[in-house]
């Protein structure tokens, strides 16, 4: 679960601390705003989004215009501001992974509250605050790709063409528990059959019930629900889901 | 409405109350207790089967507790659907007629998969559209009539109709549908044929629609808008002698004849055909369109391939560039308007559109204006909005929502309780706490009101009540295309 914090309120404290143990909890929340306000980081340019290595908008600056992202960030930043038009997704670890803040546009946040820091670990800028929950977007047309978290955040594993080895389908590819399989975005025209063995095989029970395949269909994306979820070793593409072995 | 709007600010105070797990103290200069216009006038009612429901769809119902002026109270059903609770995704349907022929919603989401248990969980009517006559000479006339989409619809990155050109000459709202959620924007398209013999590119018009003679809109500068009384009292008529209509293979209707419209003389000309082959190399090419104004003869679309129909200068063109053997490169771009950047038109973007945005950035959009469609008389008299709503949003979990505003359904189809709201009331009442919406596109309503949600044993259930009628019967409009959220992955049985 991700900590979630908005910025979308006025005139409101948040609990930053308690975010935090909660963060650690695994909880899902939603809290407040940071105190930074409009007044604050009166050096930040009109369309940028503006990082700062000290509190309340001191210390080094950085620049990044709208639509930038930062898939891993040094782990520097203790305050921002968004002067675009754009939300600004800021992300408690690499790869839009762990808990998540939102920036709305215009306003500025801050990363340590009451002597408790939270860390950024990447960030990214869209035009709408939903884009922000996934990392689905990162996924290029033709191809595969399978992510460590859910709706397509934290590390992704790009497949772009099929393996060509003799132990593998010309058509397909195999790997082992090093590629995460949270969520799955086939970006793909083909319908995708995962398997949970190298040889595009294997069963997986759930109940009475046996399953020979895995199917994500084409252009659709989906967070792996259990007993399927973490378990993937190989994957074809498909015209028809009736070609899944 | 007799309640006080509430000042902006409460919004954002309260945006995130009903859902956060928070410390934080509202501090009390700059908020407000005031309860929003849903808190005051509406109570949360139950939900009928709501224990059937399937993972990751949640309906929450409200019902009108202050009637004010009206006499029966209205039903607002709120569908949140979250893709980390289950395998689904967020998709837009033309249905399985294909494009250019109406469906309802049920046939449509009926449509998308044969196979019974990966049917959409949830769905609604999409974009706006207008019906068009079938052609007098087309053989069958019980044939289901044709439409235009208004504004930019795509499915599975198949690009079917042109956007609005809008006030602004930037284009009309629709919602990108991507990554599990709508992403809400002003949205232009740009269209283009490059030939093979050496010739200059050139923009061609639209696409699966009656050349010369555009519907709701004005697809670009060159289409004039026709007074009512100059065609039958048709509302939106624009014409254009001089226009290239592309027709894509999901358009399962025949191909416009010459003259399909009475009053409009721009859709007369005998025009141009060109039939292109899966990689753009033109395998026909003649004069003449959809077989002919006074034949019976029904064009179609090859599997795979596409038509283009050219009128005035556009059909001299195709007969100029279009020579059969030739290859025509077809570019289709897709502009949000609101941050200059293309959107790529790969098979997972789908798009419906429509003109008002209700909700932006957790505010109603400044722009929003008040309008409706149908009114009818309130209990003292004064006019009341009867227009149904249907709108297409996000929420501050990040989760797409589908709302529906209308009267109550009822008990069988021989009565039914049509209501909606004018357009800005209808966005205020969406500016609330209890909903915490962020951003909301106003689907098509009226009559096209439908919501659909399927039940965890297969059934379906339509929740909202039909006002078209026909054969003495209330019964849902087909409609242009749906939205819906579907199965996009499952584990298959063993063989």
């Amino acid at each position: 679960m991700n900590i979630i914090r908005t910025s979308t309120r006025i005139g409101v404290r948040r609990g930053s601390l308690f975010a935090v143990l909660l963060a650690l909890l695994g909880t899902a929340l939603l809290t407040l705003p940071g105190k930074a306000d409009a007044a604050a980081f009166p050096d930040c340019p009109a369309g940028r989004f503006c990082l700062y290595d000290g509190s309340g908008g001191t210390g080094t600056r950085t620049d990044v215009t709208e639509g930038a992202k930062a898939e891993r960030d040094a782990g520097t930043i203790l305050s921002v501001k968004n002067n675009t038009r754009m939300w600004a997704c800021v992300y408690g670890r690499p790869e839009y992974g762990g808990g998540l803040q939102t920036v709305r546009p215009t306003h500025g946040d801050e990363y340590v509250v009451g002597g408790t820091r939270w860390m950024v670990g990447s960030y990214k800028l869209v035009p709408a605050r939903a884009l922000c929950f996934t990392g689905y977007e990162r996924c290029q047309d033709t191809e595969v790709c399978t992510f460590a978290e859910r709706n397509g955040r934290g590390a992704m594993t790009v497949f772009d063409k099929p393996d060509t080895g003799p132990s593998t389908h010309d058509h397909g590819n195999s790997y082992g528990p090093e590629v995460p399989s949270a969520s799955v975005f086939n970006q793909t025209g083909k319908h995708l059959c995962f398997y949970p063995t190298a040889t595009y095989q294997g069963t997986w029970r759930q109940g009475s019930t046996t399953y020979g395949a895995y199917v994500v269909l084409r252009g659709q994306s989906v967070t792996v629900p259990a007993p399927f979820a973490g378990t993937f070793r190989s994957h074809e593409l498909v015209d028809g889901t009736s070609e899944c072995q | 409405m007799t309640t006080p709007l509430r000042p902006a600010l409460a919004l954002a105070a309260t945006l995130t109350t009903a859902l956060a797990l928070t410390t934080s103290t509202a501090t009390a200069s700059t908020t407000t207790t005031e309860p929003s216009l849903l808190a005051a006038n509406w109570t949360q009612t139950g939900v009928p089967g709501a224990k059937d429901l399937p993972a990751g769809i949640t309906v929450t119902n409200w019902t009108e507790k202050n009637l004010e002026n009206r006499t029966r109270p209205r039903l607002l059903q709120v569908v949140e659907i979250d893709p980390t609770a289950a395998p689904l995704d967020l998709q837009s349907t033309v249905g399985v007629e294909g494009d250019g022929q109406a469906e309802t919603v049920a046939d449509q989401l009926a449509g998308v998969s044969p196979v019974a248990s990966r049917h959409p969980l949830v769905g609604v009517n999409g974009g706006l559209f207008k019906s068009e006559p079938a052609h007098p000479k087309l053989r069958t006339t019980s044939r289901p009539v044709t439409l235009q989409h208004l504004g930019v619809s795509v499915t599975d990155g198949v690009l079917h109709s042109a956007s609005c050109l809008g006030p602004d000459g930037k284009g009309t709202n629709g919602a990108v549908i991507q990554y599990g959620v709508p992403y809400i924007t002003k949205l232009r398209t740009k269209l283009s044929l490059t030939p093979s013999d050496g010739s200059a590119t050139v923009a061609f018009d639209d696409i699966n629609r009656d050349p010369g003679r555009a519907r709701g809109c004005a697809r670009d500068g060159d289409d004039e808008a026709l007074p009512e009384e100059r065609v039958g009292g048709q509302k939106g008529v624009y014409a254009d002698a001089d226009e290239i209509i592309l027709f894509t293979s999901d358009y399962k209707y025949p191909v416009p004849k010459p003259g399909l419209d009475p009053y409009v003389t721009t859709d007369d000309d005998e025009g141009y055909e060109v039939v292109l082959g899966p990689t753009g190399k033109v395998t026909a090419a003649h004069p003449g369109r959809g077989g002919g104004k006074d034949s019976t003869t029904e064009v179609y679309v090859p599997s795979g391939g596409r038509v283009l129909q050219g009128v005035g200068t556009g059909g001299t063109w195709l007969r100029d560039h279009a020579r059969l053997g030739s290859t025509l490169t077809i570019s289709q771009k897709l502009t949000d308007e609101r941050f200059g950047r293309e959107i790529p038109l790969g098979p997972s973007v789908d798009v419906v559109s429509s003109f008002h945005q209700l909700l932006r950035d957790g505010a109603v959009a400044q722009e929003l204006r008040n309008s409706c469609g149908a009114t009818g008389t309130g209990a003292d008299g004064t006019p009341i909005c009867t227009d149904s709503r249907v709108a297409l949003g996000t929420n501050v979990r990040g989760h797409t929502v589908l709302v529906t505003l209308t009267g109550q359904p009822q008990q069988d189809n021989t009565t039914t309780h049509e209501d909606g709201a004018w357009l800005h009331a209808w966005g205020e009442l969406l500016d609330c706490e209890e909903l915490g919406l962020i951003d909301a596109l106003n689907l098509d309503g009226g009559g096209s009101a439908t919501l659909i949600t399927a039940t965890s044993t297969g059934s379906t259930v339509v929740s909202t009540p039909p006002t078209d009628r026909a054969n003495g019967v209330y019964v849902h409009r087909a409609v242009a295309d749906a939205v819906y959220a579907g199965i996009s992955g499952y584990g298959m049985y063993k063989k």
